[in-house]
């Protein structure tokens, strides 16, 4: 039998929040915004986070909401699976578990065993811990990994945050990446250049089938011309490059799109990848996602991460590279 | 499958006859009823025994993770949170003995109060108590069965009874829960027409071909195992498999090792075509 999502609550009906943030400013914020959801006071976010049997997929359909204290690991080492773009110094940054999204192939539900958001409300002390880190060095930090910090704009405001931090700190290049179409949640900010805004494009038929709450091409290309627009250095992510039936013509069709509607002299650059994740993680998603038709694909073990054949990689990235040069200069172009 | 558990008989009755349980025997100390869909098991009172009766059954049933898991019944609440009556579905429950808190998902809607439960070990007659509501089971449930199905197939629904100013009278009980059973049953009904899909990718008559298939071609029990992954992902992608299949059905039993792996990389080269 199927689910009936008439008969499931809203997402955020409920927020689950650390007794040690009841009075931070965010999470007062966050309770007003959400003025109808129950509260449910815990004692660390682990105890609802990290609970034996949950299930990832039921939990995607009514997301609930954790407010926690970040305690420790304020800051990573970048990961070897993610474009550094020729930056020494990469770090990433997680103030979000997971995302409101629910793409198919996305690696965090790999990771964790909730599809519950966690947001850390003390960024302040992230944002400490980021300053004394580039106080004698540039760095290149990526601040939306783990989840969509755009996307989670008019909720947690971590975008500004980091914006307000990137003004005053020019040893910091940030890097945040979005599938949403909420630029305007941040369009009232002034571009600076070591703020780089970046957008995750997949072809319509993958975002409408794989995508599981994603704005569409259309609207998301909205949110980068008004960007762009507005001055916001770009990065375009055509990353993962999925191989599915006919993928010439859909990705043919959509880079065709991307440069009716935004001038690629305006494109900072453009990184390119196929589907990769880590072995342990790849597990975890097969478990929680048997019946994906993505996932089903015979991927080959490389060094410890799950990846297509050498065969399929050269055919997607070679056409997506070789398309992609008929509208931008072909060193704007990373591949992964 | 949907479990119910109470405490007492007296807990369990309307559901008994509203929902048409017939009662089972060869549960040993515990009475047991049931119908096609539902298992009603009552317990007896208080925390071990609530973990211990749900525990027995699930050793006899066999449980899925996907099956829904209740206890049913009465709770005493503070004055000013809750009326005599009202239905309660916990989202919170703490053990009094231990001061652990757990947390089932309330992912579904339901026309119930929402509160947190305090769980303690004997009954208490003072409302001066950190929890608007407290029973003697919840966290003894809610840790057993949390070990074998999914968090939010677990729902503690409680009545309220009393204010924890005194002993109960029998009937009184009888009367409060025959007059809410109707609300939890529709519920319940509800429920069962939204109970998960099923996650299994092939079906009986494939298993059992790969079995046949793995048997005649000597295969260990990593390469079998590496077999039904194989065809699973290559049914999900195809929506087929048993053709593939049929054309090794009928091979000819492998009295050598180095034959059946030369089959079987065969049947792996197609298996893995994209």
């Amino acid at each position: 039998m199927k689910l009936d999502s008439s008969l499931l609550n809203s997402d955020f009906s409920h927020i689950y929040i650390e007794k040690s943030v009841l009075k931070h400013y965010k999470t007062k914020k966050i309770i007003k915004y959400f003025n109808k959801s129950k509260i449910i006071e815990i004692d660390h976010y682990k105890d609802i986070f990290s609970r034996t049997n949950q299930s990832f997929k039921h939990q995607k359909n009514s997301k609930k909401l954790i407010l926690a204290q970040k305690k420790d690991n304020f800051v990573y080492n970048g990961s070897e699976m993610c474009d550094d773009f020729g930056n020494e110094n990469f770090y990433y940054t997680s103030d979000i578990m997971n995302c409101i999204y629910n793409c198919e192939y996305c690696y965090l539900q790999g990771m964790y065993t909730s599809a519950n958001i966690v947001v850390f409300v003390n960024i302040e002390d992230t944002i400490r811990k980021v300053r004394e880190i580039s106080k004698s060095k540039k760095i290149y930090l990526c601040i939306s990994y783990d989840s969509d910090i755009l996307a989670l704009e008019n909720i947690a405001r971590f975008t500004e945050d980091w914006y307000n931090e990137a003004v005053n700190n020019k040893n910091i290049t940030i890097e945040l990446r979005t599938k949403s179409a909420n630029f305007k949640s941040i369009s009232n900010i002034i571009p600076v250049d070591n703020f780089i805004l970046a957008w995750t494009l997949s072809p319509e038929f993958i975002t409408r089938n794989f995508e599981g709450g994603t704005p569409s091409l259309n609207n998301r290309l909205n949110s980068v011309k008004q960007a762009v627009e507005k001055g916001w250095k770009i990065r375009l992510c055509i990353d993962p490059i999925l191989y599915i039936k006919d993928f010439e013509k859909y990705y043919d069709e959509m880079i065709s799109t991307i440069f009716n509607k935004i001038d690629s002299n305006k494109i900072n650059d453009i990184s390119i990848g196929t589907f990769r994740v880590g072995k342990e993680l790849y597990k975890n998603m097969k478990y929680k996602n048997k019946k994906s038709y993505l996932l089903a694909y015979p991927f080959v073990d490389k060094e410890g991460y799950v990846c297509y054949t050498e065969k399929h990689r050269k055919q997607l990235i070679e056409f997506v590279n070789q398309t992609l040069k008929k509208y931008i200069d072909s060193k704007k172009i990373f591949i992964y | 499958m949907i479990y119910i558990t109470t405490a007492m008989y007296i807990e369990a009755a309307p559901f008994i006859k509203k929902l048409g349980l017939k009662k089972k025997e060869g549960y040993g100390k515990y009475q047991v009823f049931k119908n096609e869909e539902l298992i009603l098991v009552i317990t007896g009172t208080g925390i071990i025994n609530a973990a211990a009766g749900i525990s027995f059954v699930f050793g006899k049933e066999l449980i899925s993770k996907n099956d829904i898991i209740m206890n049913i019944g009465i709770c005493g609440a503070k004055k000013d949170k809750f009326h005599i009556g009202d239905c309660i579905m916990c989202s919170k429950i703490i053990d009094k003995c231990t001061s652990k808190t757990y947390y089932p998902d309330i992912l579904y809607k339901h026309p119930f109060k929402e509160s947190s439960i305090l769980t303690v070990y004997q009954s208490i007659y003072d409302e001066q108590i950190d929890s608007e509501c407290v029973d003697m089971e919840s966290s003894g449930f809610y840790t057993a069965v949390s070990a074998f199905v999914y968090q939010h197939n677990i729902h503690i629904i409680k009545i309220v009874s009393d204010y924890m100013n005194g002993k109960i009278e029998k009937d009184f009980i009888k009367n409060t829960i025959e007059e809410k059973s109707d609300i939890i049953i529709n519920w319940i009904k509800e429920r069962i027409e939204n109970v998960d899909e099923s996650i299994k990718i092939l079906n009986h008559e494939e298993i059992l071909t790969i079995k046949e298939i793995s048997k005649v071609l000597k295969l260990t029990e990593t390469m079998r195992h590496e077999f039904i992954k194989l065809c699973e992902n290559y049914k999900v992608r195809n929506n087929d498999i048993i053709s593939i299949l049929n054309s090794y059905k009928n091979v000819e039993i492998c009295t050598q090792k180095r034959e059946g792996k030369r089959l079987f990389n065969e049947i792996r080269q197609q298996l893995i075509k994209f």
